[in-house]
């Protein structure tokens, strides 16, 4: 007799939808007292999500209690007129919030259907890895920036890899091609031109077939691409002048109204050293005209050291070259 | 009728508050953060309330906003959302932690595992939430959410045995 591994039994206890290996637990004596112990296991895992009441304040802020029958009898209609008037006036502000306050686009929205099996962890290894670059780029280190965008270009290949079968051989020109690339962009040609020429040169690597599905790919991860540089500019502006995760929503619509459709995509190029605030004065433009004013002086502030950046690590690029 | 046919967003306060606080608590890790968090699921409730009428799962629904609002705390306080969810974990996971344990150890072992694995346990665990409910709020299929419910759980076993 086979019995269930340790695996099949937690998987069990997760799912319970394996009929063999639940039948297999109901005759035999032995693995039946393993999977108990596996459910006590699990009894005491969830035990240690404990159950928190809420602060006070917080229970406050979030529903007003009625007002309690004492304290009615007591109070004279004028006090209730108050009550009254305080409840409404704290209704009519919430209506106004909301009214005042746009829907979010597309945080909320259900993810687009994956065109492959899972691309969420390429994805999330592109948004780190780009997290990483902005970092590096702000403290100016300059071979670790390098590097980084070498990590983005691996992860890249590799995103393409489970997306389309590639040789060995087509993997090292892309490789190639990706570095060549990115030097030259690092040398300050324009990235949307590197682009193209990277849009090109994937043709003479790829076969026909190959080139066709890795455009399909490309369309989606470029429409992810788009939502994700709105998002990479909203958590920078929300941390340098400390928004409201509400304002942060707002913007975000703001943003994405205005900021230009992915051209081809090419990842390891978009993610620096392109600013979007100061290469494109119409999204600058939008930010300005959605935050309240009170933020306008902390947001000239955040432009005028993203370009000091900027500047400190083109210098810093000529000089390693 | 559904459930959001019948509720006003206070009464919701008042059905998922503590619910939406605990969850926040778990995954930020921080009292402070988690009120942020939870005032601001609330507020988000309150600017998409047109929507609540075509909600169908609320709990879920409600605990996407709140995971999403805790990515944004997390990294509007500049700490990265790491989905460190180490795919080269072992797939036995091993025998199953004894009842014995101190659940105090074994809740400040759940503190240190990585986010993505905190998440998926505190919706599994703590919210109750079945497997299809889970992917919906990740943003995962329900095969890789199994993975990675079965993955945390064998993480949480290496490292309370430790």
């Amino acid at each position: 007799m086979i019995h269930p591994s340790d695996e099949d039994l937690l998987e069990l206890a997760l799912a319970g939808d394996d009929a063999d290996v639940r039948g297999h637990v109901t005759q035999c004596a032995e693995c039946r007292a393993r999977f108990d112990a596996v459910e006590r296991e699990q009894a005491l895992i969830a035990s240690a999500f404990s159950d928190v009441a809420l602060p006070d304040r917080l229970r406050d802020a979030l529903t007003p209690r009625p007002a309690r029958w004492p304290w009615a009898v007591v109070a004279a209609a004028a006090l209730l007129l108050g009550t009254t008037t305080f409840f409404a006036a704290r209704a009519d502000h919430w209506h106004r919030e909301a009214a005042r306050l746009g829907l979010d686009a597309a945080a909320l929205r259900p993810a687009p259907e994956a065109k492959r099996a899972e691309p969420e962890e390429s994805r999330w290894k592109l948004r780190n890895v780009a997290h990483q670059v902005s970092e590096k780029r702000s403290e100016g280190q300059v071979p670790e920036f390098a590097r980084d965008l070498g990590d983005m270009r691996a992860i890249v290949i590799d995103s393409l890899g489970s997306f389309v079968e590639l040789t060995d051989d087509q993997r090292h020109r892309m490789d190639e091609l990706m570095g060549r690339l990115t030097n030259r962009m690092l040398s300050s040609e324009n990235a949307a031109t590197l682009a193209l020429e990277y849009h090109d040169a994937l043709k003479e690597i790829l076969t026909a077939e190959q080139f066709a599905e890795i455009e399909k790919w490309s369309a989606a991860e470029g429409d992810w691409a788009r939502t994700d540089a709105i998002e990479m500019v909203i958590d920078e502006l929300a941390a340098a002048l400390d928004l409201r995760h509400s304002e942060g929503e707002r913007l975000r619509e703001a943003l994405d109204a205005s900021y230009p459709a992915t051209g081809t995509y090419a990842p390891f190029l978009m993610a620096n050293p392109s600013d979007p605030l100061l290469d494109n004065p119409r999204l600058a433009q939008a930010v300005r005209g959605e935050i309240s004013a009170a933020y306008h002086t902390k947001f000239d502030a955040y432009l005028k050291n993203l370009a000091a950046q900027r500047t400190f690590m083109e210098k810093a690029m000529k000089e390693r070259k | 009728m559904l459930v959001s046919q019948r509720l006003s967003v206070e009464e919701l306060a008042r059905e998922y508050s503590r619910r939406v606080y605990n969850f926040c608590r778990s995954v930020l890790r921080n009292e402070a953060d988690a009120e942020d968090a939870v005032q601001e699921v609330f507020l988000t409730l309150t600017r998409r309330r047109d929507e609540l009428a075509a909600v169908e799962r609320m709990q879920a629904w409600i605990m996407k906003v709140a995971l999403l609002t805790c990515h944004w705390v997390r990294r509007k306080r500049g700490r990265l959302v790491t989905t460190d969810t180490e795919p080269d974990a072992a797939a036995d996971p091993g025998p199953p932690i004894d009842a014995s344990e101190d659940v105090g150890r074994l809740r400040a072992v759940i503190g240190t595992l990585p986010d993505r694995y905190r998440e998926v346990l505190t919706l599994h665990y703590q919210q109750g939430l079945t497997h299809e409910e889970i992917s919906d709020v990740l943003g995962i299929s329900r095969g890789a959410m199994r993975v990675l419910l079965h993955r945390a759980v064998a993480k949480l076993r290496s490292e309370v045995k430790r």
